[in-house]
């Protein structure tokens, strides 16, 4: 099997038009008014000719088949990139840095003033990171960990060979937190886990607790807070619906079932198909593995994970302002499964998606990343493959020095992954069980489930 | 009805706090109904209003109480006001309940919980209570008991300021570094601990374990929603006599003359905050 490393985290610029693409253990920079790559972390690219299966076909003449492609503008060392899969970014608000995490709890700061593009520091943490975001004045970053912890770390210059960081705790969840973020003004910080709970803590003061958003009767894997009505937060995990809480008060405003919309989508798919199996995908849980939205259109964008039959669209919603409400919008259908997505400046969504079939026996190769225009009356219109904005970073994919393709693919889909295992408490309730023998400890558990992406990871290596 | 003999209900001293149990806990404390701890003071008349209470937001839950004091025009609905009383005392690790029954007859009209991981234990001091109650009439209604992980599960049981006492009595001392995570008081459960508790709260923890009670003091003296209560003023709290005899941990300490280590600490306002205002 070989396969094109799919882009596994999209992340936006605030306020230039540049999208980063995590692929593996490295990323690259696309200026998203362009299309043109403008920074990758993969020297080793140079060598790198268009190969013939990924051009259009007006382009599948003899000569252009050997040209190579633009170099970008700012090629950073491979030896200062992460050697493990990548699995937060953040910039600041200041636009002038971006972190990032990767497995191996390496948290590395890049400089990405003009002209500058470099490493400015990297810093080990002590547990592996889920969550990252700069505070607004941009000094401090903060971390949470699968531990369940919270630190703040900074600063975020050190000086030259001997710099020291400082580590502060700021809170803790007896769970594995899964999402985290900070309010626009920093006023409150907000963490969530795998044990349904929203925690709403004052910030810097974190030790003071002002809210929890209770209602979820699943893990939460995401946060989101409404940028153009920051008083509101979207939530979403492993229940069927999206929530919308009052997160000051703690207060569920509403909650959309958006499993309605997956099944919808797939029984019309799968009108002649196997109908039992459809019916079967149906009583499954999902998993939203994405939020995010745009100030543009004032639309929500979700992505969801489905246990074994995957979901291949984005469901859109609009907010209404006059009854601080969300609705549903629209489906966006893919031909393969998202796994980020991101709005630009413009309102363009940016997906990437995962390439599940082995190239070589593919007649069309796979497009790593495909856009939705925002286009008149609300609606997205998609780019086509050869479109200026996505054919660069298309026909560059996500390359692994001279190679492209890969064996065996990363674990893509994690966040279905926090669904506890077994029977559902509410219908095995009060059962007299020995758990002694069933108790894990969580580092147990954190160091088995390491082990086990450890050896996934071995795997994803060139040939 | 005989009490319970405490021999049918041995368990391992230790559960693992991290694990996923099957628990059975409320989405959130609006869903809890209280009704089936504490039925004397949820009587039957009010059943159903209480449980539509408390199965309904907390918004709704304000807005229908003000409404019907409102009708009712100063004659002040006592059964609903009952039903609107809400656990105040919180036994974390409760154990075989010994110190629940000793403040029931003196504290009677507060609703105390203890919280226990253990199913044989909580099984135990559920029959305990049921006994206890068909022996004294009238007595001991207003104790209860509940199967969770406080370290996981508090808030989904108590409001933000809810509680007036916390007790931690004798905890697991987990005396392994990599398990210190594991035990009751650490910086960042004070945190959810200082939530349900409102301000003037108590917290009180005693231990027989030296390192254990260094832990927990220095602790709680770090964090900045609480302050030691000064040894004359425990003194006088007619509560921390049941904290060091009451409980089945303190009986046995007594017994072997181990020595017995108490700390207890108030909630305060949040300094940061009042920096803030002034």
């Amino acid at each position: 099997m070989s396969f094109r490393l799919p882009f596994t985290k999209l992340a936006h610029h605030p306020t230039k038009n540049l999208l980063i693409l995590c692929f593996g253990s490295h990323f690259q920079a696309i200026d998203t008014s362009t299309g043109v790559l403008l920074a990758t972390t993969q020297s080793s690219f140079t060598s790198i000719k268009t190969t013939t299966n990924i051009s259009t076909p007006s382009t599948t003449g003899p000569a252009e088949a050997v040209n190579l492609l633009p170099r970008p503008k700012h090629v950073l060392s491979s030896e200062e990139a992460h050697t493990e899969l990548i699995r937060s970014i953040a910039f600041n608000a200041q636009g002038t840095c971006m972190a990032s995490t990767s497995e191996n709890k390496v948290l590395k700061i890049w400089d990405l003033e003009e002209k500058q593009w470099k490493l400015k520091n990297s810093r080990s943490v002590v547990k592996r990171v889920v969550s990252l975001v700069f505070d607004q004045t941009g000094s401090k970053i903060i971390v949470a960990d699968k531990f369940g912890d919270v630190y703040r770390s900074f600063p975020i210059d050190l000086p030259e060979n001997n710099g020291k960081t400082s580590s502060q705790l700021l809170l803790g969840h007896v769970s594995m937190i899964t999402d985290m973020t900070l309010t626009p003004l920093n006023k409150y910080i907000i963490t969530c886990d795998r044990d349904e709970h929203i925690r709403v803590s004052r910030y810097p003061n974190a030790y003071n607790i002002e809210s929890f958003c209770l209602g979820h009767t699943h893990f939460v894997s995401k946060l989101h807070i409404i940028p153009w009505a920051a008083d509101f937060l979207i939530s979403g995990g492993g229940d069927d619906f999206v929530a919308l809480w009052d997160y000051v008060h703690g207060t569920l405003l509403q909650t959309l079932d958006v499993k309605q919309f997956v099944d919808s989508q797939q029984e019309s798919e799968s009108i002649t198909a196997d109908k039992s199996r459809s019916e079967e995908a149906s009583e499954e849980g999902i998993a939203i593995s994405a939020i995010t939205s745009s100030a543009v259109s004032q639309h929500i964008a979700l992505i969801i994970e489905k246990l074994r039959q995957r979901f291949p669209g984005i469901i859109i919603l609009r907010w209404e302002a006059d009854q601080s409400r969300v609705v549903y919008h629209n489906t966006l259908e893919l031909e393969s499964d998202p796994l980020d997505i991101a709005y630009d400046l413009f309102g363009n969504l940016w997906v990437s998606i995962t390439t599940s079939e082995d190239e070589k026996e593919k007649e069309r190769p796979t497009f790593l990343v495909n856009l939705f225009r925002q286009a008149v009356n609300d609606k997205y219109d998609k780019a086509a493959n050869d479109d200026p904005l996505v054919k660069e970073i298309n026909q560059y994919g996500s390359m692994l020095g001279n190679e492209e393709n890969i064996d065996t693919l990363p674990d893509l889909y994690p966040i279905g992954q926090l669904r506890k295992a077994g029977t559902d408490w509410r219908v095995q309730r009060n059962q007299d069980e020995d758990y002694d023998d069933v108790a894990r400890s969580l580092e147990g558990e954190l160091a088995s489930s390491s082990d086990v992406n450890k050896s996934k990871r071995k795997k994803v290596k060139t040939k | 009805m005989s009490l319970p003999q405490k021999r049918y209900f041995r368990q391992r001293a230790h559960a693992n706090p991290f694990s996923d149990h099957h628990l059975d806990y409320p989405k959130s404390p609006a869903h809890i109904d209280w009704s089936s701890h504490y039925p004397a003071f949820f009587t039957s008349q009010t059943t159903e209003e209480s449980t539509s209470l408390l199965s309904s937001t907390r918004e709704d839950t304000k807005q229908s109480l003000s409404i019907s004091t409102k009708s009712s025009n100063l004659l002040i609905d006592e059964s609903l006001i009952k039903s609107q009383r809400k656990v105040e005392f919180a036994d974390l690790g409760c154990g075989y309940g010994g110190l629940l029954v000793a403040l029931s007859t003196l504290y009677p009209d507060t609703l105390l919980l203890g919280m226990e991981i253990r199913v044989k234990v909580e099984e135990y001091v559920r029959e305990k209570i049921h006994a206890l109650r068909l022996q004294h009439p009238g007595q001991y209604q207003n104790i209860s008991i509940i199967r969770m992980n406080a370290m996981k599960f508090l808030p989904n049981f108590f409001e933000k300021g809810q509680l007036s006492k916390m007790f931690f009595l004798f905890p697991d001392p987990h005396f392994k570094t990599r398990k210190h995570k594991a035990r009751i008081i650490t910086t960042q459960l004070l945190a959810e601990y200082a939530y349900v508790l409102r301000v003037g709260g108590i917290i009180y923890t005693i231990t027989d374990v030296k390192e254990l009670h260094e832990w927990m003091v220095k602790h709680l003296n770090e964090h900045p929603l609480f302050k030691r209560i000064p040894e004359e003023e425990t003194n006088k709290d007619p509560v921390v006599f049941h904290v060091s005899q009451s409980t089945e941990e303190g009986k046995k300490v007594e017994r072997n003359n181990g020595e017995k280590f108490l700390a207890c600490y108030v909630r305060i306002e949040d300094p940061y905050r009042m920096q803030e205002n002034s």
